[in-house]
């Protein structure tokens, strides 16, 4: 099994793959109107942040090494996210999109082996977490099914990030590149209303984080699902 | 302020923390008529004389030269202000209230045989001015400056020696055992200004650590420091009585260092000032790995009766902010 940047990888190419799947089949199936308005829930996975010791410099003569104080192993862990979503189908096949996310995971640092006998213990502190961004969305008409209403897609994008503390104090800002898929199924089709059509959504994505609230300076990659209700206009 | 090969003990009047809500470390002090005050040189360089007699093993030049390290070592601290100027060699032996600052070899009957060497001021005490330090290593211990098991490092006791020098007192950033008889040998310390010493042959007292950094920034800022830096400030608690004399430890979660003080006397909180933005771990432990009397002058109101603990937050620390982390702790 994959994980992390690699898994992140094999998926950059399936979408890609997939995309030009789509394409070659593009408007046999169109939905109607332009604009799509979509929101919902998503689930944020974790993440680990890094594993660090408290450590002492020895008292010996030569090569000293360290003395371990305690022990931390550090962690995201998964948390429910609201998104609201807004695009514009730019053809039969693909459509930009905005998002704006808001999560409020949390930080917990597990500490053990204290030097002086304190029981296991965990540190904890909660964020709000920001995301905006931009993709876009390739549906893959060629693969639809129930008349048309189910249509599998393939998203890729990138935006931005910003966690604070409870007290609304900046932690940490970064950018996080996202890929993955889903399906959308239109529930309603009215073509000639202004409202064009209602469906329900559901997506599965790695996201990349770089920067941000983060222990260690690297990359990380976190799987996400969600989904939601959108509106064709 | 003596220092001992396997003990230390504060000889000076007053140990306090100051009264600002800014501070770090704990710092010397004198009381004045409206309170405590820190004690610190005046702005501009410190300067000061050598002591012209050397001991076995090491000359008066080599001790020059040591010393000259040792006082670089604080200089070059980049968020500190503190400057040094070697004035030369002087025939005066270093304690001597002579409006000279001395560091050198002496003999000193009055001291135990375990100090290793001991700091003596002049203070403005109406202001907290220290007018004159002398630093004076005793001449009767073991001393080396090739790092050799010879002797104590001349370098590592002066790096401990002027810290006291700048103001400074001990840190408790360390690890320690008892041994039979009651002495106590020290295992770990990630501090130049621990009580005990390393061992002879040991060079890691030559190197500040992150706790004597913030100190040392947080007496002698550079602009900007304290609006580069955050705090953590708060209280300890068991059972809802005031802890006084805990030993706060913060460890920062992205780079690993230790910076730490204590809960004071008077309204009983600790500040540990200081830090680099981040996520920080307190954990709190009792002064028990060295005498009481190397920290407080008056170890009266000092509670070592409860268990090692941690705060329950991921504490963010911001520039220019103090953040709050209270500790509930138990007793043994």
């Amino acid at each position: 099994m994959h994980s992390g940047p690699d898994a992140a990888r094999v998926l950059v190419g399936a979408v890609v793959g997939l995309a030009i799947v789509g394409g070659a089949a593009a408007a046999a199936q169109p939905w109607p109107g332009r604009v799509e308005v979509s929101a919902g829930a998503a689930w944020i996975g974790g993440a680990a942040l890094g594993r660090q010791d408290a450590s002492l410099t020895e008292n010996v003569r030569t090569d000293p090494e360290r003395l371990r104080l305690f022990a931390t192993a550090s962690d995201f862990e998964a948390a429910p996210a609201v998104e609201a979503r807004l695009g514009f189908r730019v053809s039969s096949v693909f459509t930009v999109e905005g998002r704006f996310g808001y999560a409020r995971p949390r930080v917990v640092t597990r500490i053990s082996d204290d030097f002086e006998g304190a029981p296991a213990t965990v540190a904890t502190a909660t964020l709000s977490q920001y995301v905006v961004d931009a993709s876009l969305v390739a549906h893959l008409t060629g693969a639809s099914a129930r008349d048309g209403r189910l249509v599998p897609f393939v998203i890729g994008g990138a935006g931005y990030l910003r966690q604070l503390t409870q007290g609304a104090t900046v932690v940490g800002s970064g950018t996080i590149l996202h890929v993955g898929g889903g399906v959308k199924y239109l529930m309603r089709r009215t073509p000639e209303r202004r409202l064009k059509g209602v469906g329900v959504r559901g997506d599965v994505q790695i996201q990349i984080q770089r920067d941000g609230f983060d222990l260690e300076d690297r990359q990380r990659a976190a799987a996400s699902g969600g989904a939601s209700v959108f509106l064709l206009f | 302020m003596k220092c001992h090969g396997l003990l230390a003990a504060l000889t000076l009047a007053a140990v306090v923390g100051g009264g600002g809500p800014i501070e770090a470390y704990l710092k010397l002090g004198v009381e004045t008529g409206s309170g405590s005050v820190a004690v610190a040189w005046a702005p501009g360089p410190i300067r000061y004389f050598i002591s012209d007699r050397g001991v076995p093993g090491v000359s008066a030049e080599a001790f020059r030269a040591a010393v000259g390290r040792a006082f670089d070592a604080w200089q070059a601290v980049p968020t500190a202000s503190a400057t040094f100027e070697e004035v030369g060699f002087t025939l005066a032996p270093p304690s001597n209230e002579d409006g000279m600052t001395t560091l050198g070899f002496e003999d000193r009957a009055d001291l135990d045989a375990r100090v290793l060497a001991v700091t003596s001021f002049l203070v403005e005490v109406t202001t907290g001015e220290i007018v004159e330090a002398d630093i004076a290593f005793n001449a009767a211990s073991a001393w080396s400056v090739a790092g050799d098991v010879s002797g104590f490092d001349v370098e590592s006791i002066a790096v401990h020696e002027i810290g006291h020098l700048l103001g400074l007192g001990h840190s408790a950033i360390g690890e320690t055992e008892l041994l039979p008889g009651g002495r106590r040998h020290l295992l770990a310390a990630e501090t130049v200004m621990f009580p005990l010493a390393f061992a002879p042959g040991t060079l890691a007292g030559r190197t500040l650590r992150a706790d004597d950094i913030a100190g040392i920034s947080d007496l002698y800022p550079t602009g900007g420091f304290r609006q580069q830096t955050g705090s953590i400030a708060g209280t300890i608690q068991r059972g809802g009585v005031t802890i006084v004399g805990a030993h706060v430890l913060a460890f920062q979660l992205e780079s690993g260092r230790l910076v730490a003080n204590f809960s004071l006397p008077g309204d009983g909180r600790y500040v540990i000032a200081g830090l680099e933005p981040g996520s920080y771990i307190v954990r709190v432990e009792p002064l028990d790995d060295a005498d009481l009397n190397s920290f407080f002058d008056d170890v009266g109101p000092i509670d070592i009766d409860f268990q090692t603990a941690f705060a329950d937050d991921i504490v963010i620390v911001t520039a220019g902010t103090t953040a709050s982390a209270d500790v509930q702790v138990m007793a043994k």
